[in-house]
């Protein structure tokens, strides 16, 4: 069974782009647009590994981290965020609450990103 | 003898009117004194008075000073305060340009590379060259921007601060090597790396922004050295011995050289050599101001030694320890 990958992340022509890179590896992709409706998603979809935005509309990505590694049922999932920020004290509040690798956006490519995915679920 | 028996005596007539010539001319000595010392007591009077008057006006002319000391004070703590709000504002606003660019800045590389990928279906030769042309704009465009940030975390103190940790230098170079031997292939630019037979102790250092300085140093050799030339990257021990404890790194080029004039500027911030300029029009100019700042944190040292349509070599001296 494909292994199924959660993406969050507000701006749309991103998002298009990281699915379609990700279908085409073969794996099953869902996706939320925002903070708030991320953990309904998660929960729902039950991925292999999320992708999360820092900044988004409504609940930013750290307070998403945290309801996810609040939940019993997500606490242990992989989590890999990909951000516009990408100073020290960002990386370091993200790891603080647990965040398993951490991406600049920009300075990596999809390719990178498929790598980072596949060496989680190896 | 009694005062009664001299007044009887034959010597009275003489002595009293004597006596009474002498009382007036001690009567008269003392008038004359003292109206000379009213004279000079009026004099002094008139005197203080004036002393008084002008002390006066130094007084208000001091308390107008004064009071144009403290407006002076004010404005200058309400410029002192605008500049610090402007140079908020100012940094808010790299930040915030820079942060925002990065999202379509992805969009844009991650398209170009899903096409020259070919994972957007088959692409010709002539459109794979456009495609490259792209990919490259975009990396420019790319490091035009994390160098602003750079420069911008300087501003607020959080460039000062190094993330140190034991750095593997040789491991170090040979990643960024790894990073160029395509672009400096598609130029059939010979990229190698020369390093001492035994291994190095760890340095001391914040492992990224090394990473950062030696990229920029490698990207600038190959950017300005001609198709089919020579770059060197070598790492050196010949400082670390009993008395030194110091790694030296070199980056040398075949390149364009930099002219004498432009050679005391090259560390500026934004400056661009005009050799340089004519090679790669695109730049920020921030690229060797990066490395020299990166290096001295380090409390290390950047030099370099060019000769114009010969090369370059740009020389790092990293302490293998921090205090």
């Amino acid at each position: 069974m494909a292994k199924k990958v959660f993406i969050v992340e507000d701006d749309e022509f991103l998002r298009s782009l990281t699915v379609k890179r990700l279908e085409k590896e073969g794996y099953e992709v869902a996706v939320s647009p925002d903070g708030e409706g991320a953990m309904a998603g998660i929960l729902k979809a039950k991925p292999d590994i999320i992708l999360l935005d820092l900044l988004l509309p409504g609940l930013n990505g750290y307070e998403v981290l945290q309801k996810i590694r609040d939940n019993g049922e997500t606490k242990a999932l992989p989590v890999i965020v990909f951000s516009n920020l990408g100073q020290r004290e960002d990386i370091e509040k993200a790891k603080a609450i647990g965040v398993n690798d951490f991406l600049i956006k920009a300075n990596f490519t999809l390719d990178d990103v498929v790598t980072k995915v596949a060496s989680f679920l190896k | 003898m009694s005062l009664e028996t001299l007044l009887n005596s034959a010597v009275a007539p003489v002595l009293v009117p004597a006596f009474l010539l002498a009382i007036g001319f001690v009567l008269g000595w003392f008038f004359q004194n003292k109206k000379s010392y009213v004279s000079a007591l009026i004099h002094e009077a008139k005197f203080k008075a004036t002393q008084i008057d002008k002390l006066e006006k130094a007084n208000q002319d001091l308390a107008a000073t004064t009071r144009a000391l403290s407006s002076k004070e004010f404005e200058l703590i309400n410029a002192n305060r605008r500049l610090r709000e402007l140079e908020n504002a100012k940094s808010k606003f790299v930040s915030v340009t820079t942060h925002q660019l990065r999202t379509p800045l992805a969009g844009i590389k991650w398209t170009f590379n899903m096409l020259q990928a070919g994972q957007l279906g088959v692409i010709s030769a002539e459109q794979k060259e456009f495609i490259d042309k792209g990919v490259d704009s975009t990396q420019k465009m790319i490091q035009i921007v994390n160098d602003l940030l750079h420069i911008d975390l300087q501003g607020d103190g959080t460039a000062d601060l190094l993330t140190l940790e034991p750095v593997d230098i040789s491991a170090l170079v040979e990643e960024v090597a790894a990073e160029f031997f395509s672009p400096a292939g598609s130029k059939k630019i010979n990229l190698t790396v020369a390093k001492p037979a035994g291994a190095l102790p760890p340095i001391m250092a914040d492992r990224s922004k090394i990473k950062i300085a030696l990229e920029n140093l490698v990207d600038n050799a190959i950017k300005y050295t001609p198709i089919a030339g020579q770059v060197t990257v070598t790492i050196s021990d010949k400082n670390l011995n009993s008395v030194n404890h110091n790694i030296e790194l070199s980056v040398r080029d075949s390149g364009i050289g930099i002219s004498p004039n432009d050679q005391p500027k090259i560390f500026q911030k934004f400056f661009r050599s005009t050799g340089a300029v004519s090679v790669e029009p695109d730049g920020s100019g921030l690229g060797l101001y990066i490395v020299k700042d990166i290096i001295e944190k380090h409390h290390g040292s950047v030099w370099f030694e060019s000769t114009i349509g010969q090369g370059t070599t740009f020389y790092l001296v990293l302490p293998l320890k921090q205090k």
